[in-house]
């Protein structure tokens, strides 16, 4: 069995010597004295994988193959996509402007235009001058002699057409005695007598058939000058035609003379020349245009801010993305946008509306780009928190992935939340590499969670938390360090001020052998040494320097460790540093405060006594304990099962609680805590309390690598130190985490005075040796543990447990003799 | 200075047809460039109800697809609404700029009833002439004013252009030189330019520029000056009565036809120089 090579051999294992609990650096072998002799290093160690990914992915060409790149934060990932894109952009040809312009068959569709880079700002400057142009040339055009001479000829031959009618049936009229006469209610024909219309007793008076004459005359008058009205609209809209045709000839005059050079110069352009043709035919259509806006300019305060008329706003160019156009050869590069606030307006663009007569209005003026249409033919990078966490920015952003072209809407719209006049702009062709910057939990969730995700994100760059800690790697942190004081303007670091650091690298990753990438927190560090060497007036920072930024670093975010570690001393925690205790044990736990972690001891207790084989994890019942800290219970419930009970069932029932711990309980660090602590109370064998334990335990009994393992043996020595070291205390470690150790300095001096140790324990007969001084045993020739055995004795408890509950089966006492106490 | 032209009163009269607001608004500018009180008359037109009252009376609209009857009551309504309306705007324009004013309404004939209302220095106002037929009505009528009033407004019928020139038809002699200056003096009230049209070679060309001055063009012809009214859009014209181009039928036709503009002609000898 797997089991028996486990067996201890040759008792429990000696404490670690001083020096395995530290790797320190060794200023010396820097062979350097400042990081002033030092050539900087780029701000990017050991992230080869990720660069590789990034590169592929900026270089590849297909649609979908955007880049994610995510990884702890500090780790340089911005920085170094900010230098790798920029980079080959400006090696990259700068892309197309492009504009809106009107649309002057569909208004509400303004129409883009994609121009070569440079282009776009010439031809809105041109359009502008053309506008100016004809602002002053078409109001002299339509004063000139010519134009007034025959619109007067226009109107005078309309008027003379109207009064001609007009005296001929005058005439006639008075010839026949009658008058033509104006009345509200439209023209009348009256029967007259002496220039006076005749009165009707006067007329009555008439004989019969002289009136019946006058109604007949008035009746044939009557009937001409109804055909005369009838013909003055047509007349009149006669007359407005000419004037209309008059006028479209005078405009082509105009306008066909200002727009030559227009044309000329952007005729290379098949979209512009089509557009300016249209700009050509609207103008000569809305030439009246321009004589109101030139009244209407004329009315307007002198020394108003923009005197153009609002009118003229039709034959504006709105320039979305303006690129510097190559000179001489050279390219002016592709864009790199980093977008802070990726709202969805500010990443599809908006409509903005301005209020007119209490109402909301628009046109395509007031269409803004977004960070797509600037990063149109180069790289967009994002933040994707803050991508997710926009309303409706991360649909904006994959539906313009997926359809390749930038869509301006708004989620206003969306919603129909607001009902006024908008637009729908073209489309802009969309050709941009996204980089979405994220933790990696925010990774792995869009790619289980959004099915679109994997489409658009193709290529994953997975930035590293932490390098080997060898020579090489060492040597080139020192240059990033003289690198960030540099570019910091911080002061050189002594060398024994970069071993420091470098060996609080290897503490921030947990690892002796390892040493942190994240440059963040490190530059922080770098900044917070130079103050304190700057606040003692050294010209150089120095190691003290560096333990002080570390130290105050320290202080300013352990309150909360202070008052957990006066609790213990001042006894309203219970934690025994001396004495043996049965079914009890000290455990160790990490409580994480923002980016400070500490460690605490932690009384677990277990109580045992005959049952059916249930192991009960009070933080499991009272909803405390998390699921992992249950799976730990679990494996060690089965671990006593399968090492103990093999040819009867382990009719045992145990309780195992965290003493005083009212918060939640998760991981399987204490799960050896536990066991021990069970197996104590089960054979009846006191634990030392001198001791502190870690570690999880699987079904074999082995003791398994925990996490924050330096954290957890300080917490406990402190707790120690506070009430004095005796010289018997000390913690059990897994054996694995040996390598993780990267203890404080006063804890190592301790260790090295023989006045505190660090057990590393590799399976649970280890770990229970040296907690209770008992041997753990083995199982002898008969299958049985040695009697006095810390083995020997729970196999008999749990022997006894066994025969006890068949008698109360024998007896007919009840199945399940446990039930009742179970429910005391 | 040989004088400058004064009146006492701006008599206004006006039917159902024939009354503006821009007639109005002249009517009172002029009173109170003048210093001058403010007389209104609405004349309900006595033709207008005989003929109504005859058996056979219709009325037909432009455009119309035929003709209506006219009916009295219709009338007498509408009579009712516009001297209603026309006293309103005489006390707004009237209070606005602190004139003396007052209305009276009557029935008969516009001209009839203004000849019989004018005194020694009114300038009449003759409201709703312009154009084609209605511009020999207003020569007509301004031949039935008593030679004791000053001078005759003729109004056009239609609004105006509100920044249009005063426009002065300068014959010449100490006359066109009192016109000219009658006209700067309306220009300066209002805040307008002045053009002034010379008409002959009577040396009106040769004057120094008046304030407000703008423009002075020669008009060797009558044709030259309906041209000219034709395309200046004027605010309002003045002219003498007593010179040539008023003293003929046909001409004044003419440039009444021609200018859209109310038109002020002022008769005869100006009064004697004030001593201030």
């Amino acid at each position: 069995m797997a089991s028996e090579t486990l067996q201890p051999a040759g008792g429990p294992p000696p404490p670690l010597p001083a020096e395995r609990l530290c790797c320190r650096c060794d200023p010396t072998s820097l062979g350097f004295a400042t990081t002033a002799e030092l050539a900087a290093a780029p701000q990017l160690i050991g992230q080869q994988r990720a660069l590789s990914a990034l590169e592929f992915g900026a270089s590849i060409r297909q649609p979908g193959f955007n880049v994610f790149a995510h990884g702890a934060r500090g780790t340089g990932k911005h920085t170094a996509i900010a230098e790798r894109l920029q980079a080959r952009a400006a090696a990259e040809p700068a892309p197309l402007d492009w504009l809106y312009v009107n649309n002057f068959a569909e208004n509400h569709r303004p129409r883009a235009i994609g121009l070569p880079p440079g282009e776009a700002s010439r031809f809105a400057k041109a359009m502008e001058e053309l506008v100016d142009d004809l602002r002053a040339a078409i109001p002299a055009l339509f004063e000139a002699e010519e134009y007034q001479n025959r619109r007067g000829a226009i109107d005078e031959e309309a008027k003379n057409s109207q009064e001609q009618a007009f005296e001929a049936l005058q005439e006639r009229a008075q010839a026949q005695s009658v008058a033509i006469l104006r009345t509200p209610m439209g023209f009348a024909l009256a029967p007259q007598r002496g220039g006076q219309v005749i009165k009707p007793e006067v007329f009555n008076a008439l004989p019969e058939a002289e009136r019946r004459e006058i109604e007949r005359s008035i009746q044939e008058l009557q009937k001409e000058l109804e055909h005369i009205l009838q013909q003055l609209p047509a007349l009149e809209k006669t007359r407005r035609q000419k004037i209309r045709e008059l006028t479209a000839e005078m405009a082509e005059l105009a306008v066909a003379a200002a727009m030559g050079e227009i044309k000329r110069q952007f005729a290379g352009s098949a979209e512009l020349t089509a557009y300016l043709e249209e700009v050509h035919k609207d103008l000569v259509a809305h030439v009246d245009m321009f004589l109101e806006a030139a009244q209407a300019e004329a009315q307007m305060a002198v020394g108003s801010p923009d005197r153009r008329d609002a009118r003229l706003r039709r034959y504006g160019v709105n320039v979305v993305v303006a690129n510097e156009a190559a000179g001489d050869g050279a390219t002016a590069g592709a864009p790199v946008v980093f977008e802070p606030h990726p709202t969805m307006a500010n990443l599809v663009g908006r409509i903005e509306h301005i209020a007119q007569m209490g109402a909301l209005v628009t046109d395509f003026m007031l269409i803004k780009p977004g960070a797509l249409h600037r990063a149109n033919g180069g790289y967009l990078v994002l933040d994707a928190v803050r991508v997710l966490t926009e309303p409706f920015a991360w649909d904006a952003l994959k539906r313009c992935l997926a359809n390749g072209a930038i869509t301006i809407g708004s989620p206003a719209e969306q919603l129909s939340l607001v009902s006024t006049i908008s637009l729908q702009p073209d489309p802009v062709p969309l050709s941009v590499k996204v980089v979405l910057i994220g933790d990696p939990i925010i990774y792995y969730l869009l790619v289980n969670l959004d099915p679109d995700f994997a489409r658009l994100f193709k290529v994953e760059a997975d930035f590293d938390d932490r390098a080997d800690r060898d020579e090489a790697t060492v040597a080139l942190y020192a240059r990033l360090i003289a690198g960030i004081a540099a570019t910091r303007r911080l002061r050189p670091l002594a060398a024994g001020a970069v071993a420091r650091v470098i060996d609080e690298l290897s503490r921030w990753s947990e690892d002796a052998e390892k040493l942190s990438l994240r440059v963040g927190p490190l530059t922080d560090l770098l900044c917070e040494a130079d103050f304190w060497a700057g606040d003692a007036g050294a010209e150089v920072v120095a190691a003290e320097h560096v333990d002080k930024a570390i130290a105050q670093s320290i202080y300013r975010a352990d309150r909360l460790r202070a008052r957990s570690q006066e609790m213990i001393a001042r006894g309203t925690v219970l934690i025994d540093t001396e004495g043996a205790v049965v079914g009890q044990v000290n455990g160790l736990s990490v409580l994480s405060l923002g980016s400070f972690s500490f460690g605490r001891p932690t009384r677990i207790t277990a109580r045992v006594r005959m049952g059916s084989g249930k192991v009960v994890d009070i933080e499991r019942e009272v909803e405390l304990g998390g699921p992992i800290h249950s799976k730990g219970v679990l494996i060690l419930s089965s671990f006593l099962a399968s090492r103990y009970a093999l040819d009867a069932p382990i009719s045992l029932w145990a309780s195992l609680v965290f003493e005083q711990s009212y918060g939640g309980v998760d991981g399987d660090s204490a799960s050896s805590a536990e066991l021990y602590a069970l197996l104590s109370a089960l054979g009846e064998v006191a634990i030392r309390q001198h001791f502190a334990v870690t570690g999880s335990v699987n079904q074999l009994g082995q003791v398994q690598a925990i996490g924050g393992v330096n954290e957890k043996i300080e917490g406990f020595f402190d707790t120690c130190l506070q009430r004095g070291l005796t010289g018997d205390q000390g913690v059990l470690i897994p054996a694995a985490n040996v390598k993780n150790l990267m203890l404080r300095h006063d804890v190592v001096a301790a260790a090295r005075a023989g006045r505190f140790h660090i057990h590393p324990v590799g399976t649970v007969d280890q770990g229970i040796e040296l907690l209770t001084g008992v041997a753990a045993g083995e199982r002898g020739t008969d299958g049985r543990f040695a009697g006095g055995t810390v083995n020997g004795r729970v196999e008999a408890k749990l022997n006894a447990f066994a025969a006890t509950r068949r008698r109360f089966g024998v007896a007919g006492q009840g199945e399940e003799p446990e039930a009742a106490g179970e429910g005391a | 200075m040989s004088g400058r032209f004064t009146y006492r009163r701006v008599i206004i009269g006006q039917g159902a047809i024939t009354g503006s607001g821009h007639t109005v608004e002249i009517a009172v500018r002029l009173a109170a460039i003048g210093s001058a009180s403010l007389k209104g008359l609405f004349v309900e037109e006595a033709g207008l109800l005989d003929l109504a009252d005859l058996p056979f009376s219709t009325a037909i609209k432009r455009g119309s697809a035929g003709p209506r009857n006219l009916s009295r009551t219709e009338l007498e309504q509408a009579f009712l609404l516009s001297a209603r309306r026309l006293r309103q705007e005489l006390a707004e324009r009237a209070r606005r700029l602190r004139i003396a004013w007052d209305f009276a309404a009557l029935r008969g004939d516009i001209v009839s009833a203004l000849t019989s209302e004018c005194r020694s220095g009114d300038v009449v106002v003759l409201a709703g002439f312009s154009g084609g037929v209605t511009a020999a009505d207003a020569v007509a009528a301004l031949r039935r004013i008593p030679p004791e009033a000053a001078g005759v407004l003729i109004a056009a019928g239609q609004d105006q252009r509100k920044d249009g020139p005063v426009v002065v038809i300068d014959e010449g002699g100490d006359s066109g030189q009192r016109i000219v200056e009658l006209g700067e003096e309306i220009a300066r009230g209002l805040d307008l330019s002045l053009i002034v049209i010379a008409h002959g070679r009577r040396g009106a060309g040769d004057r120094p520029p008046a304030g407000q001055e703008i423009l002075r063009l020669e008009a060797g012809s009558v044709g030259e000056v309906v041209r000219a009214l034709t395309r200046l859009h004027p605010w309002c014209v003045v002219a003498g009565m007593a010179g040539p181009l008023f003293d003929d039928d046909q001409t004044a036709r003419a440039i009444l036809s021609a200018s859209a503009a109310p038109v002020l002609l002022m008769r005869g000898e100006p009064a004697a120089p004030q001593p201030s």
